[in-house]
């Protein structure tokens, strides 16, 4: 080469950027191949929601893994006797009992009913693997079933490795509650079965449901109650452990015995959940509210002089 | 064809870079209501229940929770919608973009069939990562093979 020739020019880059001022060349088939990739993801997503709504409908699906209580239990448990109620009162000797707290001063808790009226509110956070919970269903169902009535309820087990292992009760999950004088918002925040994570996760609580929880216990044990914030119950009423041994067939027969010892754990709780119900609605109705069982707990709660 | 690189347009790299960093506060979020399921705010009745959905079988994808993968998805989105990588000559860096986007829309897909036809309960905070990945799929899709010179003809 001579060696006055120019040196030579390097080749551009094998990768560089475009200079945006020089001439486009023409895309023949990149935009519709974007297009149609585009579009058969809508068109994916269009089928899937389709497919779920022509298959039925969204509300709630009933788990495959529980079985609605027998009629017979269901009857027994939400029909205990007056006689039965009014004969335990508030006394149960062999099974301890710890009354519910009462709260004084705080505006009246309210939930919004299906028709539009606002109505005292019970509040339930529990979780279907606390054996605690498991427990307090009982009593909450039996007073509950005195100012309205449940749908088909479901049978549960508490966890079997855990305290009082397989304690029977039975679930909030799926169930709804209809009353004239109370509305009942059940939260299950966990189910009995396990993951990697811990016990399967069900229910968060709302934000305002949230704070009636936090206020009273801001470590959200199982089970915790509201009843219009004049009752609060923080702890199961009693031991699961009075139910170790028994079926849960067993326990719904034996509530129409008044000297049983689990049945008069069970109604003399109920007769405290009842008289914080009684409380919070007006005393209403007077054929709930006046029996001897509500109004020993009341009076032993200091609801009425 | 020249291996060379078109610059993206601007609202691209600026929506590209938004929507990474959403869906990254997305997932991080959910990863820690995976450790802490009590924090996750939303709907819990009805179809719409976020603690189903995000304690199903189907959360987990070859024994990852899928938050994690959401986490991963998103840090690496994050640097490659950034503007330097977007400026980047190296082709590669590209078509790392592109896959991602093709792969996280093919995943989200699944996860919309396992929510609507297996768990049969929506999260709403899934379906916030799902509609992120969409719009970074769409803005992608429609802007890298035009950059790489794709189809292009004399």
């Amino acid at each position: 080469m001579p060696e006055d020739a120019p040196p030579a020019i390097d080749a551009p880059p094998a990768t560089a950027v475009r200079d945006p001022g020089a001439p486009r060349r023409q895309h023949k088939h990149v935009a519709l191949w974007t297009w149609l990739a585009l579009g058969v993801v809508v068109a994916f997503v269009g089928t899937v929601v389709l497919v779920k709504v022509v298959g039925g409908t969204t509300s709630p699906v009933v788990p495959t893994n529980l079985s609605a209580a027998s009629p017979t239990v269901l009857q027994q448990v939400t029909h205990i006797p007056v006689s039965v109620y009014d004969k335990v009162g508030i006394s149960s000797p062999v099974v301890p009992v710890v009354p519910p707290r009462v709260i004084r001063n705080l505006s009246a808790l309210t939930f919004e009913a299906p028709d539009g009226n606002h109505l005292p509110g019970v509040l339930y956070w529990g979780a279907e693997f606390s054996p605690f919970a498991a427990a307090q269903r009982w009593p909450l169902i039996a007073a509950l079933s005195r100012f309205g009535r449940f749908s088909t309820l479901y049978d549960m087990n508490s966890s079997p490795t855990d305290f009082a292992p397989g304690t029977p009760t039975f679930t909030f999950r799926t169930t709804t509650f209809k009353s004239d004088w109370v509305v009942f918002r059940p939260y299950e925040a966990q189910s009995d079965v396990q993951t990697p994570s811990g016990y399967q996760h069900l229910a968060t609580l709302s934000g305002p449901d949230r704070a009636l929880v936090v206020a009273f216990d801001p470590t959200f044990a199982y089970p915790f109650v509201n009843i219009g914030n004049r009752v609060i119950v923080t702890q199961a009423n009693f031991s699961p452990e009075a139910f170790v041994g028994l079926t849960r067939d067993q326990i719904a027969a034996d509530l129409s015995d008044a000297t049983n010892p689990v049945t008069q754990a069970i109604v003399s709780s109920a007769n405290y959940l009842t008289a914080g119900i009684c409380a919070s609605d007006g005393e209403s109705p007077g054929r709930v509210c006046d029996t001897a069982g509500v109004s020993a707990a009341s009076r032993a709660l200091h609801l009425i002089s | 064809m020249d291996d060379i690189v078109t610059p993206a347009p601007r609202w691209v790299v600026v929506t590209t870079g938004l929507l990474a960093l959403i869906g990254l506060g997305i997932s991080v979020y959910l990863t820690i209501t995976h450790f802490q399921p009590h924090l996750l705010a939303c709907s819990t009745h009805g179809f719409v229940n976020c603690g189903v959905v995000t304690t199903s079988a189907q959360s987990r994808f070859l024994g990852i929770p899928v938050a994690f993968l959401g986490v991963a998805q998103y840090l690496a989105m994050t640097a490659l919608c950034s503007p330097w990588a977007w400026r980047a000559s190296n082709r590669l860096v590209h078509l790392a973009r592109l896959a991602l986007a093709v792969v996280g829309m093919c995943f989200v897909l699944w996860l919309i069939t396992a929510e609507f036809l297996i768990i049969k309960n929506l999260c709403e905070w899934c379906t916030g990562v799902h509609i992120v990945t969409f719009a970074m799929f769409i803005c992608v899709v429609l802007t890298v093979p035009t950059m790489l010179g794709w189809g292009e003809v004399d």
